[in-house]
């Protein structure tokens, strides 16, 4: 379990995140939702270390999150982020030598469904492929959370289909799954859980199915009342 | 599958695998996807799809054998009365529909007749 | 840690490889200008591999703190900071990769430096002269063997000593670059003002210790040399806490 207990970043006089408390609980998918800027690529990479808190703690599974926990965790960035000078093939074997939980017959599996071959080059990626890349070799591994920060972004409308059953594959009940996108109705049917962030704030965090059944509201018609004109205001 | 947005997702689900056993695109006794290929084939989440199965069961429309799986109720009554029941929301739905736009539903009836007599004559 | 370090190595490869070539087309001048008496071959040869040497070892210590200023500044970093390391390993095993680079570079020169001049000596000078060189050496070292040996290893382990503190002086202003400027343009610029600074302040504290007043030269040689090691290890271990606690890539 993850627990986000007041977690806090400043840059400068710049509030990223604002007093963030949300526990995550296994067997869970969790959509983020909300504009950018609303924080929840820097709560995603705080949970993975890349960013350290100004205030505020993260824990997963009771100790704070660092060098342990990354072992459990797997987070896709928005970014492309590999060694230029890598091949489809070395980017794999990276992944190998450092996470035990890393399947080098998922990751071609993955990789062969979005019509990517391992000799291709980082650098000549186009940015369809590049995303294709980082999902792939994120999934072929078999972690205890996932981070996925938009992982439908620049994907072609076939391969989408491809990542939301690859996501799918991966649930189980005792993995978490943290998903953030813009294509909300896309999520909408995988999720579990709708998390809200506006302006570096935790709005509302509330369950897919019980929002409709109580409400009869969807979850882009909830996006809609808390980001549209006549929103929540804070 | 496209799914309306006020309803949950689960009822939706669950109404598309009676509609196939209604239309016996799923037979009586027939086994079911197990909860991961339900929630593959939906592109839903496994949670909701363990609660399609669920609620299936309650209203005994399908029943899990313990290891091998879920399968569609051999019950002929069960799927008669599925059937009846759709039916009767189909027919709710129509009126309230037709009462919405100020149709009665005596003038409701009265258009059916009329329409299915054009519908005949179309086909002869 | 040793994955860490393989990656390392392979970060730094291009300008290793680039290196060699020059290296190699260096020794080809060298070796025709021995063996097919051309002068103008041997001159060039000799004048291409020094340079090679110097610059190369030079540069193989500066790479380290490029491509560690890289790889905290871009998204690059990720690649590091995703893994389950801390960053004590992870700097560290840059360090190590770093400090045997220089090391293995400089040996290697060394012998090729030494092949070269036997292959010289033999050839040219041809194989009577070599034996009498050989007895005049042996003579000589023989008597003076044992102290020109200890001189030798010292002024490698001092230079050895004082070039690793220089390079953790070069991470500690990276990574502080990093956090307290963080991201800001000139980053580059105020790395390479904070590490002028840092130099000057620790030689200013070298040159003031007590140590250093004794008399024989042997003790101060080994006090230095010790002193340097202990501030590289300090400034290692500082760098890797600000790394751990204040990193924000």
């Amino acid at each position: 379990m993850l627990e986000c207990k007041e977690v806090t970043k400043k840059y400068g006089r710049k509030t990223a995140v604002d007093h963030v408390s949300l526990n995550l609980e296994p067997g869970r998918v969790y959509a983020m939702l909300g504009p950018n800027g609303s924080g929840k690529t820097t709560l995603m990479k705080m949970v993975v270390g890349l960013v350290k808190p100004t205030s505020g703690e993260i824990l997963y599974n009771g100790q704070p999150v660092g060098v342990e926990s990354r072992r459990d965790i797997a987070y896709m960035s928005t970014e492309p982020y590999f060694y230029s000078w890598m091949t489809v093939k070395d980017v794999g074997k990276y992944y190998q030598d450092f996470f035990e939980d890393f399947s080098m017959e998922r990751y071609e599996r993955i990789l062969n469904q979005m019509d990517l071959t391992m000799d291709l080059k980082s650098k000549t990626l186009s940015s369809g492929m590049m995303a294709k890349l980082k999902i792939a070799v994120t999934m072929a591994r078999r972690a205890k959370i996932y981070l996925l920060d938009e992982p439908l972004n620049g994907i072609d409308l076939l391969a989408r289909d491809e990542i939301v059953r690859c996501v799918l594959d991966v649930i189980a009940p005792d993995v978490t799954l943290m998903v953030s996108s813009h294509l909300v109705d896309e999520l909408e049917k995988v999720a579990d859980v709708a998390v809200f962030m506006k302006e570096s704030h935790l709005v509302m965090a509330c369950g897919i199915e019980q929002m409709r059944e109580e409400k009869g509201k969807s979850v882009v018609d909830m996006y809609r009342e808390i980001y549209g004109h006549g929103g929540i205001e804070q | 599958m496209e799914y309306n947005s006020s309803i949950p997702i689960y009822l939706q689900v669950m109404m598309s695998i009676k509609r196939d056993i209604v239309t016996e695109r799923l037979k009586l006794g027939e086994k079911l996807p197990s909860v991961r290929d339900l929630a593959l084939q939906y592109t839903i989440n496994p949670n909701t799809a363990n609660r399609v199965y669920k609620e299936l069961e309650n209203e005994k429309v399908c029943f899990t054998r313990r290891g091998m799986g879920t399968f569609v109720t051999e019950d002929e009554d069960r799927a008669m009365q599925m059937k009846a029941e759709m039916a009767q929301e189909l027919i709710d739905e129509f009126l309230k529909g037709m009462k919405y736009i100020g149709i009665s539903a005596e003038e409701a009836i009265n258009l059916v007749k009329r329409q299915s007599k054009e519908e005949t004559k179309k086909i002869s | 840690m040793i994955k860490l370090m393989k990656y390392e190595f392979r970060k730094n490869l291009f300008s290793k490889i680039i290196l060699l070539i020059l290296t190699a087309v260096g020794e080809a001048a060298y070796l025709a200008g021995v063996f097919l008496k051309w002068e103008d071959g041997f001159g060039i040869g000799m004048i291409v591999l020094s340079l090679c040497s110097i610059f190369g070892i030079m540069y193989m210590g500066m790479e380290g703190l490029i491509t560690f200023h890289r790889d905290l500044n871009t998204k690059q970093s990720y690649m590091l900071f995703l893994t389950p390391h801390s960053s004590y390993q992870i700097l560290g095993a840059k360090v190590v990769e770093n400090g045997l680079t220089i090391f293995l570079t400089g040996i290697f020169y060394a012998l090729l430096g030494l092949l070269d001049f036997t292959v010289a000596v033999l050839y040219i000078g041809g194989v009577e002269q070599l034996l009498s060189i050989i007895k005049d050496i042996g003579a000589e070292f023989s008597i003076n063997m044992n102290v020109r040996f200890e001189e030798i290893l010292l002024v490698i382990l001092a230079l050895l000593a004082g070039w690793i503190m220089t390079l953790a002086m070069g991470y500690l202003a990276i990574v502080l670059c990093a956090t307290v400027l963080a991201g800001k343009r000139l980053s580059g610029l105020i790395s390479f003002v904070i590490f002028l600074v840092l130099n000057w302040c620790v030689n200013l504290a070298f040159n003031h210790l007590p140590i250093l007043d004794v008399d024989s030269l042997l003790i101060r040689n080994w006090a230095t040399i010790g002193c340097a090691f202990a501030v590289s290890l300090v400034l290692y271990l500082i760098t890797g806490w600000i790394m751990e606690r204040k990193l924000s890539v």
